[in-house]
């Protein structure tokens, strides 16, 4: 008698589990697939009910991407956007590997992108984003993922201490013979920055129109290596502007967006632009998220002019799509990297070369010697 | 449920009082005893499982990935020992971490020998100033300390008066051990007081009232008796720098980076956990080398590593 009770209570149990399990299944909204985009738009409250998590490199350039971006697309589609920052390699790897995400899409360094393509981000389907507004020469960096931030690694200098006659070109960077000063180079924070490099190894003779090879690195680096003594690594960019704006570096190879700012400060500074070089970060999707598509709709619209235009206004960085019409300063615009004048003196990251893992981890450990070393 | 054990055991240990009243008493207190070592055991299980978890376990995850990830064996370690960067920041992470406990104990002496003869409201405002940044974020107090050594800074600006163009101060080694020392300066002058604050005064009038110079009674009593507060100070001081990571990466360049620097790039940067578990297996070697060499010449030398990491018994 006793026994059949439990028996009873039991299966009663598994039961009521189960159905409570299958409901909860229901109750989850499919997400509708996305269909014909365009970029900018999404159909009113489309993704009601649903939720996505988006990870950057926080600080005031992931809230003007919230601000531009995903919280007007959060209030169109009815979705629930949640952001956190700052998104890293570790992370990710971590939740691909557990399975158990996070975040759905991120905006990172192309490199890391393009390295990591199939295996921590998703292969995108490009009929699901709207890119035919991008900029030229933005696009196809990598297969998982398109252009969230397109900035620059600028040489810049003290205009009051070179005046006129300041130098021109990444060799007369690093040429501290000719133009005494102690420089701010990015240190990469321990990771290699192929930006960095690249400037040393046009500063050694290399032809941006020839192909990138691990010599040409190694090249880059010895330049790096040679006027070590003279050189402020920086490890943000924050770090990168102060430096510029106590004088304490008189030669800068700055990202674009801290030059402006430390302008914007009081600064007197003259960027260079000959083969600066130009670095798309990317918006992707990590590897396997259940709610891929959603962020494919958020993406979309983030392409969009208007979107584009208030991003430029909020954060002083470039628009990725050509009919963006901000609404800035003649400063800001003097750092504006997505013009056609610009586009012409401009070196794009060789992703192809530094994509390659094997290429990379041997170039790592001397670039850390370089940075770190005594 | 949690609760169910502990009721239990409270009632199992009442029943057994109230029987004890007849017959036994010796062994009762005994068994008693055992039940309270169970108890207080009962009572520290939350903390040790909370521990396990969140400290043991993941520690552990560290060091067997240092021999792990990516595949078992000793590539991490020859990794390691194999790039001339990470003995070079191996050993800045030892120097610069030896010399700021020097700075550190220079400093604290002095302090907490004055902290002993001043009147106790002086010495509430003296324990206040060590006190009153130890209370302040670590990364605010190292901003401050940027704004402060840069050239700019208003020590740049004043040395300009002087004709001193550049300070050059931000991103040297000095900038380096100021911050430090400055945020490790109360781990310091704690123990050295709470030692010298022990020892009887007295000593140094017999002394004198015998014949020697003050400066050879202090040479001889005093010092002596503050040496355990001292080893301790230095120690906690030592092994805590060996751990450091905001203060050299902020005011320091990238050539007085320290270990924990390596580490953050391996593992944020290049998800070479493997590397970056290594890195932490050897810092943490070093430093119970260090902690397991301390302890024997203390035992040698009569004090034992309780003294010097708990202060004076006295």
């Amino acid at each position: 008698m006793k026994k059949t009770l439990w028996t009873s209570v039991t299966l009663l149990s598994v039961g009521a589990l189960v159905l409570t399990g299958c409901s909860q299944g229901a109750s989850t909204e499919p997400i509708p697939p996305v269909t014909n985009p365009v970029a900018g738009q999404v159909a009113d409250g489309i993704l009601k009910g649903q939720t996505v998590t988006y990870a950057a490199d926080g600080g005031t350039t992931q809230d003007a991407q919230m601000k531009a971006f995903f919280t007007p697309f959060a209030e169109a589609s009815g979705v629930t956007i949640n952001q956190d920052s700052p998104q890293t390699l570790a992370k990710i790897t971590a939740q691909v590997q557990s399975k158990n995400y996070q975040w759905d899409f991120v905006s990172a360094v192309a490199d890391t992108v393009a390295r990591n393509c199939g295996v921590l981000f998703e292969k995108l389907d490009m009929a699901k984003i709207d890119t035919s507004q991008v900029p030229d020469g933005l696009l196809g960096g990598t297969e998982c993922g398109v252009p969230s931030i397109p900035y620059a690694i600028v040489q810049v200098y003290d205009t009051g201490e070179f005046g006129a006659n300041g130098p021109v070109t990444w060799a007369d960077f690093f040429d501290v013979a000719k133009f005494p000063g102690t420089r701010a180079i990015y240190s990469g924070d321990g990771v290699i920055d192929s930006a960095t490099v690249q400037a040393g190894s046009i500063a050694a003779g290399w032809d941006p129109k020839t192909p990138y090879t691990a010599d040409w690195a190694n090249k880059g680096i010895d330049q790096i290596e040679k006027i070590k003594n003279n050189i402020a690594f920086y490890t943000t960019g924050a770090q990168a502007q102060q430096m510029l704006e106590s004088g304490e570096a008189k030669l800068g190879a700055v990202w674009n967006g801290r030059a402006l700012a430390a302008e914007k400060n009081g600064t007197k500074l003259t960027p260079t632009w000959d083969n600066w070089i130009s670095i798309v970060d990317q918006f992707a999707i990590i590897k396997g998220t259940p709610k891929s598509e959603i962020a494919y709709y958020a993406i979309n619209y983030a392409m969009g002019a208007e979107q584009q235009a208030k991003w430029t206004e909020l954060s002083g960085y470039s628009p990725v799509n050509k009919n963006a019409k901000p609404n800035i300063d003649d400063l800001t615009k003097k750092y504006i990297t997505t013009t056609p004048e610009r586009a012409a003196t401009a070196v794009p990251v060789q992703l192809d070369f530094w994509k390659d893992e094997a290429a990379v981890s041997a170039l790592q450990d001397r670039w850390s010697s370089v940075v770190a070393g005594g | 449920m949690a609760n169910a054990p502990d009721t239990t055991q409270f009632s199992a240990l009442s029943t057994q009082a109230i029987k004890s009243g007849s017959a036994k008493p010796n062994s009762q207190r005994k068994k008693s005893r055992g039940n309270g070592t169970r108890n207080l055991l009962l009572i520290l299980l939350p903390s040790f499982i909370v521990l396990g978890i969140f400290y043991f376990y993941p520690m552990l995850t560290i060091l067997v990935g240092a021999f792990t990830d990516p595949q078992v064996g000793l590539q991490n370690f020859q990794w390691f020992f194999g790039e001339q960067v990470n003995v070079d920041v191996l050993w800045r992470t030892l120097i610069i971490s030896f010399w700021v406990t020097v700075i550190c104990v220079l400093f604290a002496f002095p302090f907490s020998f004055f902290l002993t003869i001043v009147t106790p409201r002086t010495r509430g405002l003296l324990f206040l100033i060590v006190l009153v940044p130890f209370w302040t974020s670590m990364v605010v107090r190292t901003f401050a300390w940027v704004i402060l050594l840069q050239d700019s800074g208003p020590i740049g600006e004043f040395m300009k008066l002087f004709g001193v163009q550049s300070l050059g101060l931000i991103r040297t080694p000095t900038a380096v051990l100021i911050g430090m020392a400055q945020v490790l300066l109360p781990f310091v002058v704690l123990p050295i007081y709470a030692t010298m604050s022990k020892i009887d005064t007295r000593l140094l009038t017999a002394a004198r009232s015998l014949g020697a110079r003050p400066s050879k009674a202090f040479v001889s009593i005093y010092l002596p008796l503050s040496l355990p507060g001292v080893a301790s100070g230095a120690l906690l001081c030592f092994v805590m720098a060996l751990g450091f990571y905001i203060t050299p990466a902020m005011l320091g360049g990238s050539r007085e980076a320290f270990l924990s620097t390596l580490i953050q790039g391996q593992v944020q940067g290049l998800a070479q956990w493997g590397h970056g578990a290594v890195i932490g297996f050897v810092l943490l070697f070093v430093t119970l080398v260090i902690l397991g060499i301390t302890g024997y010449v203390g035992k040698k030398t009569g004090g034992s590593v309780q003294d010097m990491v708990g202060g004076s018994k006295a």
